[in-house]
């Protein structure tokens, strides 16, 4: 369970251009929960996974996980068991490592990297089987530069990689926002079949209200630092893309938009 | 003949001796893509303590593993102030630099001159008894080939390990490295630590083969480390078998070749700096062109 106890959060403060993002924010999110949040930019979205991942400090509040306090533990170590994929498909992965090397980075996440050999020959067969799970023919392309691979194919496998050991949350960064959208499409079926294969908590920040709507059990609508809507399971459902973007048509207006 | 064929071995030892210099450069600038001009301290940091130990009768053989040490913690120095203080790369490396400079004289005293009958590790008891039979510029040759091939071969098995594959990783993608729940400032720190370490090493021998420091035997020679390593890629950049190491190994004689005609053709050594400058900028320019074309062609 990750919670958010009265988070406050300015940019540059005691500046002229000082700006309260978030006052006495409080958000829980419980086990087994996929959470999709939506809202206009600048709204807080990414500020919001960006606190709970430790990449920026707070100024006020907590963040705990599973009754754990880690507001002040630095962003690597909360890496241990958070898992992250970027909107930039370049930002999962090493391109100028094999998809092998890769894995295999990734296999070992949170342990000692020591004098052992790089790569494990034997764990060739695992990786191929979780590649082949894609679906893109990558369990054969182990021993080509990650960098050669295109944007969809690097997204997929960065998302692989983010969920290979066990987590407590996989965090969602607008993770199909630079895709063509027929491969965001298919990247975000492959997140939801991870998410279940896996029973992961998963909190997904997207501009897609369609995406937000279909995938995940609970929607979060953000605006100006504060959640105006939050729809568990069974309203979610009741729900239509046309009513949240009804909502989310008002709340840009109001802002000008 | 033999004129040119000890022109050659001589060019060879050279090349040899500053590969070390080249392997290190190529950790930093290659692997961790990080601008380090530490190396114009390390590199006579090496020598001086090298000069220093030699004068007073320290092992020769000793010299090395404690130049090593040395050498990385100018490294450890260099990390430490970019990665605990904060500071640009390029900065961090200019002051570890610069504090060199007086720390060598301190070591050092002054410009040192190693006597002739001070052993070194081309005359001392295990090499003569190895390779006594040669003469001592053959002997040159072959005890500097062993040391960089061994370096050599070190490295490439270092670069397959875990931690091999993490310091490659933070020079690739840095955040990834985060997402794995390692500290990229301490990759970085151990990265600049053998880097630094092999340059000093590459004193060493230097001072070793022409049994002198001087305090301004460091000036240029990150930008011929930068060179040897650009040239060493370039050059075997079609063949992507050829490991990095070997590169800079290349880089680095073919550098010194070319310096030694230039001197054999008149050039008088004042310029040096100076064409080592020019020279460098065409290969960068030359490696930008490459570059832009190939972007062109994708």
């Amino acid at each position: 369970m990750l919670e958010l106890r009265n988070i406050t959060k300015t940019y540059n403060p005691g500046t002229l251009t000082e700006m309260c993002l978030f006052q006495d924010l409080t958000m829980t999110v419980e086990q087994g929960e996929f959470v999709s949040i939506v809202g206009s930019n600048g709204s807080g979205k990414t500020s919001l996974l960006n606190i709970i991942c430790g990449s920026i400090p707070v100024e006020q509040g907590q963040v705990l996980v599973a009754g754990e306090d880690i507001t002040k533990m630095e962003e690597y170590k909360r890496y241990q068991r958070i898992g992250r994929v970027y909107q930039n498909p370049a930002m999962g992965t090493c391109p100028h490592l094999t998809l092998f090397e890769n894995m295999s980075l990734a296999d070992h996440k949170g342990k000692s990297f020591g004098l052992s050999p790089g790569v494990n020959r034997h764990r060739l067969r695992v990786y191929q089987e979780q590649l082949s799970l894609l679906g893109l023919g990558l369990e054969n392309k182990l021993d080509v530069l990650v960098g050669t691979l295109s944007g969809g194919q690097r997204q997929a496998v960065a998302l692989l990689m983010a969920t290979m050991t066990p987590l407590d949350f996989l965090i969602l960064d607008e993770h199909t926002a630079a895709l063509d959208p027929k491969t965001a499409e298919s990247i975000m079926i492959l997140t939801d079949q991870m998410v279940r294969r896996k029973k992961l908590t998963a909190i997904m920040v997207t501009h897609n209200l369609r995406y937000a709507v279909e995938y995940g059990n609970r929607l979060v609508m953000m605006n100006q630092g504060k959640i105006i809507l939050d729809l568990k399971e069974d309203e979610k459902r009741k729900g239509s893309v046309e009513d949240i973007l009804h909502i989310f048509n008002e709340i840009s207006i109001e802002c000008g938009n | 003949m033999n004129v040119l064929l000890d022109l050659t071995i001589g060019i060879l030892t050279q090349g040899f001796m500053y590969a070390l210099l080249s392997y290190g450069v190529y950790i930093t600038y290659k692997i961790l893509d990080f601008p380090d001009l530490t190396v114009d301290g390390s590199f006579p940091l090496g020598a001086a303590v090298t000069a220093v130990m030699l004068t007073r009768g320290v092992n020769p053989y000793l010299t090395l593993p404690l130049v090593f040490v040395v050498g990385a913690l100018a490294g450890l120095l260099t990390g430490w102030i970019h990665v605990k203080l904060g500071i640009r790369d390029l900065l961090a490396g200019i002051i570890t630099m610069t504090a060199l400079f007086s720390i060598n004289l301190q070591i050092a005293g002054s410009n040192l001159i190693v006597d002739r009958s001070v052993d070194t590790l081309f005359t001392a008891a295990p090499t003569m008894l190895l390779l006594g039979s040669f003469t001592l510029i053959q002997r040159k040759l072959m005890v500097t080939f062993l040391v960089a091939l061994v370096f050599k071969i070190l490295l490439d098995l270092y670069f397959k390990t875990k931690n091999g594959l993490l310091l490659r990783a933070v020079g690739d993608n840095s955040v990834l490295v985060t997402s794995l729940a390692k500290d990229k400032g301490r990759v970085k720190i151990i990265g600049l630590v053998i880097a630094n370490a092999l340059v000093a090493l590459s004193g060493a021998l230097v001072c070793h083969e022409q049994r002198a420091f001087s305090s301004t035997m460091g000036t240029g020679q990150v930008v011929f480390g930068l060179a040897t390593v650009i040239i060493g890629a370039t050059l075997f950049k079609k063949w992507g078998f050829i490991k990095g190491t070997t590169a800079a190994v290349a880089g680095s004689i073919i550098y010194k070749a070319c310096i030694q005609v230039a001197i054999s053709l008149g050039l008088p050594a004042n310029l040096l700096k100076l064409i080592t400058a020019v020279l460098f900028l065409v290969i960068l320019v030359y490696g930008n062109r490459r570059k832009e074309q190939v972007s062109g062609h994708a």
